[in-house]
């Protein structure tokens, strides 16, 4: 009985692993192999020496992005804005898929879910586009809407107190649709039986929002955040280029790390010291996630990432 | 059920296959580095018959940007011009047109990877010469071109080839073209005749401000102007480090100027700009203006001046305008260095490569035919130096010419006067030269403070059009400018250029 | 008490097969949010570039001009080709890249899997160290000879870790019991995965299909890097040359004195066509991946 036991843990534990084997060497392939491309921060690049010959250069790559003075307010904007986007991704996108979740018909889901997704299928340029068709200081929509109201135009991009909250706005209605499907997928599903039994202790809708529905995702939430802590440090170089028009006013809250290094390096091609700033940024996720794991361990074992 | 299994088995069997493909393949390329620099000496002899009738003809691959289209034709004319090619230096040219936004990474891509290629365009805005030179990727030049490149280099003036000399060592063939940098002002005619605006050159920009005065006052729908360069800054200074350290135009002391110092002025007169008008309201959050200027909805622009100027601007635009110089042209250090050609350091021809630019730099047949394609098919003649394209020609690099070589061989177009080019060339001839010519700054040492520079330069661009108080601005600025280590920089500048002084 | 069970349940029914107004209001609003920028951005495409220049964005377009479509569609050949070699690389890589995936998530979810943490390690770590463009291009360009392959454009993105992780979660909330269950009756983990696991997590696997679908019909970055040919184009990056050319060209025109012609440059107007012709048909595949994102096929559907 034993014996057999083992057998079937070694036959079960080759055929798992027989299933996980294209990832693994996908990955080693497309992932782990290029690796060495790191070694590039550390080194003065030269052509004829290759990546490997070239002389090592110590952090020398880092001084450019370390000792800048505009480090700190670069860290602290792309930490605190992603923590924001994450935060207000996956709370309105779990509102988002619940209220879908109240559509009956699946005629209506069907098109509801196909107009929410619209806007992530728009490019940032042309998302940029239209924020400034809104906000334009002369012409836009927001202005002429202040004035029905007898109030004085804002020139917005100008500005830089009110970005934050419009980067919010604009994240959030362009990714929303797209975010909640996830979400959606996971009340689908939930045992249609819990719904049952807590009709039949006569709860009612919110009851069973907080009662069923959301319990039943929490794990789905969770790994979502998890996953979206492991990119805090980087941040969408599209959504904080091309919507704020890379106005320099604005700067003081919606200068990123992505941002900066465009603007910093764009004059010179500079291998090493891309690399390093991409190398700061790994360390930063690395360091988040593996808190933010522990703590997630700490509350619910079941639930971390590993 | 079975049959999905296996073929699941059989896509990662598939993948594990491949992934062993590739780890066989590691051993040949990681020596490769080092042996190709060997190479060159040995090398010499080979394609230095050039009857060639016996040997295999040499490929060259150049790559350059495309700031043209690349044409339908393409590959029929270089089959043509491979032809005169071969006949005459036994070579055999491989144009490769990369699309110019992904030029710059492309090129460095090819050379961190060793991709074969040998002649690529380098300049001081796109593949930038300097990062290039600091990362040994060209191959110095000066024993080539005297072998392979006399004529090429014979037919230009001497200060020319400078602009690709770094420390005395030649790494890059400049194009020639337009080098004297001379300010201008653009203006369509049809504004200027109604507001009597007549004057054939000017000492000073303010001579257009009554003209600016009555656009900005009387046609709503037009911006008075477009300032598309910072004129007190070019007019007045030469760039040692762009945005960082500069010298006042012909100072032969050569005493450095700190651009926080130098940029208050520009902003007090752009701020002035917009006080009164000239400047559309909205600069702060325009990206690219080319839609306006396409549209035709600037009265004026300021212009890089030279012959042929209002004819171009005619014809790209599809108005009338009229080109007022500024006076003064002047050669910079620097100038001639916006477009160059140079080899790379791993390619295995590069005598092959020199000859090749050495005879489209100064062959009129060559150069055309690679500019303008064939005759008849492509263009028809006008004149002994003068061809007008055929109506959607397939093939018209014609405005790339800037890209390849020697501008002053090209047939003229419709419009361009018969002697464009050598009024250019004696433009160039008779502007003043800079004392700095031949000092190059190398920024290896501070690459980090300039990389810091650029930030607070972009980060401030465009806003002292609207800042309420001008001067706190400029000082606010020429602060931050100093945290990011402007004074280093100039140190560091004053350190080379005492030590080049003293080597002269 | 089974009477009067099957008896609420069909109330319940009844009762939800209506939708509370709120929420359609909610819907019709949130939707004409969505669909006016759309419009705007349509609108815009059918301007002429003058018109646009002068005018800026509007909801409808004050006259239509149809240029912009005209001069993308001069070639139809070319965006045909575009078109299939897009169609061609989002189905495969969508297709072997969702089953590779769901694969490995599997793994990652049995409790009898004994490499569970060290794997979930190894398929998570590359999320958070990349070794950059470079090495990536030497390694597919010199070692795979990927050059000008759309292997190139399927290969290097078929995984997405983030999606294993995804799927990796859903299937962990399978109850248990259904595994041991198969297990008893004999069932190889082969036949446990494709027939439970699969079948019971179809709307996450559209879900991550249809994300994975998506990002492949926008990538073009790979095919910069990697394609030569013109017939391997496919459609994004055919677009992305197009519209590329401008900020080079404005930058030529404040550094080169030579002649630089921005005549041919597009517009607004064109570049909002592209736009346009290249996220329709992605549209239209959307309700393809919906189909599976139906109640029913859950747990209590297998239990019952």
């Amino acid at each position: 009985m034993k014996k057999k036991r083992r057998k079937g843990f070694l036959k079960d534990n080759l055929q798992l692993l027989s299933l996980a084997l294209p990832v693994i060497v996908l990955l080693a392939v497309f992932n782990y192999w290029p690796m060495f491309g790191i070694i590039l921060a550390f080194k003065d690049y030269k052509v004829p020496l290759g990546i490997f010959g070239s002389p090592w250069s110590g952090l020398k790559n880092f001084e450019f992005f370390l000792e800048s003075q505009d480090a700190f307010r670069v860290v602290r904007n792309t930490l605190l804005l992603n923590f924001m986007f994450i935060l207000a991704g996956i709370f309105f996108g779990v509102l988002f898929a619940l209220i879908m979740f109240e559509v009956k018909k699946t005629r209506h889901v069907k098109i509801y879910q196909t107009v929410a997704i619209l806007p992530s299928f728009l490019s940032w340029v042309a998302v940029g586009y239209i924020v400034y068709a809104f906000l334009d200081p002369s012409k836009g929509l927001a202005n002429q809407l202040l004035a029905l109201f007898g109030i004085d135009g804002v020139s917005w991009y100008t500005e830089p107190a009110y970005w934050p909250v419009i980067l919010l706005v604009v994240k959030t209605w362009q990714s929303v649709g797209l975010g909640s499907i996830i979400y959606y997928a996971a009340l689908m599903g939930v045992d249609a039986e819990l719904y049952e039994a807590a009709d039949i202790d006569g709860a009612n809708k919110l009851q069973k929002i907080l009662r069923v529905s959301i319990p039943q995702i929490v794990p789905v939430i969770v790994i979502m955040g998890i996953l979206e802590v492991g990119k805090i440090f980087r941040a969408d170089f599209g959504l904080f280029y091309n919507v704020t028009r890379n106005v320099g006013a604005l700067y003081p809250t919606t200068d990123v790390v992505d941002t900066y290094v465009f603007r910093a390096l764009m004059n010179q091609g500079n291998i090493g010291m891309s690399s390093a700033v991409s190398v700061i940024q790994s360390v930063v996720c690395f360091v988040t996630l593996v808190v933010t794991n522990a703590i997630v361990r700490k509350l619910s074992p079941e639930n971390s990432l590993f | 059920m079975k049959k999905r299994v296996v073929a699941a088995l059989m896509a990662a069997l598939m993948c594990i296959g491949l992934a062993a493909g590739c780890g066989n393949q590691e051993e040949p390329s990681t020596g490769g580095d080092a042996a190709n620099e060997e190479e060159d000496p040995g090398n010499e002899e080979t394609p230095d018959d050039t009857g060639g009738d016996t040997e295999e003809p040499v490929t060259v691959r150049w790559l350059v940007p495309a700031v043209v289209e690349e044409g339908e034709d393409h590959d029929l004319v270089m089959e043509d011009l491979n032809k005169k090619l071969v006949e005459r230096i036994n070579v055999e040219l491989v144009l490769d047109m990369i699309p110019s936004a992904e030029y710059a990474d492309k090129v460095k891509l090819a050379s961190t990877s060793n991709e074969e290629f040998d002649l690529m365009f380098t300049s001081s805005w796109l593949n930038p010469f300097i990062d290039n030179v600091a990362s040994e990727a060209l191959l110095p030049l000066d024993d080539l071109v005297a072998e392979y490149g006399q004529e090429m280099m014979a037919s230009m003036p001497d200060w020319l080839p400078t602009a690709g000399t770094v420390d005395g060592v030649l790494y890059a063939i400049p194009n020639q073209q337009i080098i004297a940098e001379q300010r201008g002002v653009a203006v369509q005619k049809e504004y200027a005749d109604k507001y009597g605006l007549d004057i054939t050159s000017m000492e000073d920009i303010s001579e257009l401000y009554p003209f600016l005065d009555e656009i900005a006052a009387n046609e709503p729908t037009l911006f008075p102007i477009d300032p598309r360069q910072p004129l007190v800054i070019s007019q007045n200074y030469e760039a040692i480090v762009g945005n960082a350290v500069y010298i006042r135009r012909g100072d032969a002391n050569m005493e450095l100027v700190s651009y926080a110092d130098i940029v208050a002025e520009q902003d007090k007169m752009d701020k002035e700009w917009y006080d009164k008008g000239y400047v559309r309201e909205d600069i702060v959050t325009v990206t690219d203006n080319s839609a306006d200027v396409k549209a035709n909805r600037y009265a004026s622009s300021i212009q890089t001046y030279k012959p042929g100027l209002e004819a171009e601007l005619t014809m790209n635009w599809g108005k009338e305008y009229i080109a007022i110089p500024l006076e003064g042209s002047y050669v910079a250090a620097g100038g001639g260095n916006s477009t160059m050609t140079a080899v790379n350091v791993n390619s295995k021809n590069p005598e092959a490569a020199i000859q090749l630019l050495n005879l489209i730099y100064t062959d009129k047949e060559i150069f055309n035919e690679l500019l303008f394609g064939i005759e008849g098919t492509h263009y028809t003649k006008t004149g002994d130096n003068s061809v007008e394209p055929v109506e959607n020609s397939k093939y018209n690099y014609g405005g790339a010419a800037w890209v390849f070589g020697n501008q002053f061989l090209s047939y003229t177009l419709p419009g361009q006067a018969e002697d464009v080019w050598e009024q250019t060339a004696q433009l160039n001839e008779e502007a003043e030269v800079s004392p700095l010519r031949g000092f190059t700054f190398d920024p290896a040492n501070v690459q980090a403070e300039i990389a810091q520079i650029s930030a607070v330069v972009a980060e401030y661009n465009n806003m002292q059009y609207v800042a309420e108080d001008i001067e706190a601005f400029s000082a606010e600025k020429a602060e931050r400018l100093e945290q990011a280590g402007i004074d280093t920089v100039m140190q560091e500048v004053q350190t080379q250029l005492d030590a080049w002084k003293a080597a002269q | 008490m089974r009477a009067s069970k099957r008896a609420s349940k069909s109330a319940i029914a009844k009762r939800k097969e209506r939708t509370n107004p709120a929420v359609h209001i909610f819907f019709i609003l949130f939707g004409l949010a969505c669909i006016l920028p759309f419009m705007t951005v349509i609108s815009a495409s059918l301007t002429g570039e003058t018109d646009l220049a002068l005018n800026g964005f509007s909801i409808l377009p004050r006259k239509v001009d149809t240029s912009a479509y005209a001069y993308l569609f001069r070639n139809p050949s070319t965006i045909i080709d575009a078109y299939l070699v897009t169609i061609f690389i989002t189905v495969t890589g969508t297709l072997l890249g969702t089953l590779f995936m769901c694969m490995a998530a599997y793994c990652l979810a049995r409790g009898n899997f004994s490499f569970k943490g060290l794997l979930t390690f190894y398929i998570f770590f590359p999320t958070l160290l990349s070794g950059g463009m470079v090495s990536s291009y030497i390694i597919n360009t010199q070692y795979l000879h990927l050059t000008d392959n759309l292997l190139a454009l399927i290969l290097p993105s078929l995984i997405n870790i983030f999606h294993v992780i995804m799927i990796r979660t859903f299937f962990a909330q399978l109850p248990t019991s259904l595994f041991e269950a198969a297990k008893m009756d004999g069932a190889s983990e082969y036949r446990i995965f494709f027939q439970i696991a699969l079948q019971l997590s179809k709307p996450v696997i559209a879900t991550v299909a249809f994300l994975g679908a998506l990002s492949r019909w926008n990538e073009w970055y790979n095919a910069m890097l990697y394609i030569r040919s013109d017939e391997l184009v496919p459609l994004q990056y055919m677009l992305q040359r197009m519209m590329q050319s401008i900020q080079i060209l404005l930058d030529a025109m404040q550094h080169v004195p030579a002649n630089v012609d921005i005549t041919d440059l597009p517009g607004e107007n064109l570049r909002m066509a592209m736009l346009v012709v290249s996220i329709g048909p992605m549209m239209l595949f959307f309700p393809f991946f919906q189909k599976y994102f139906t109640r029913g096929m859950t747990v209590g559907a297998v239990k019952g």
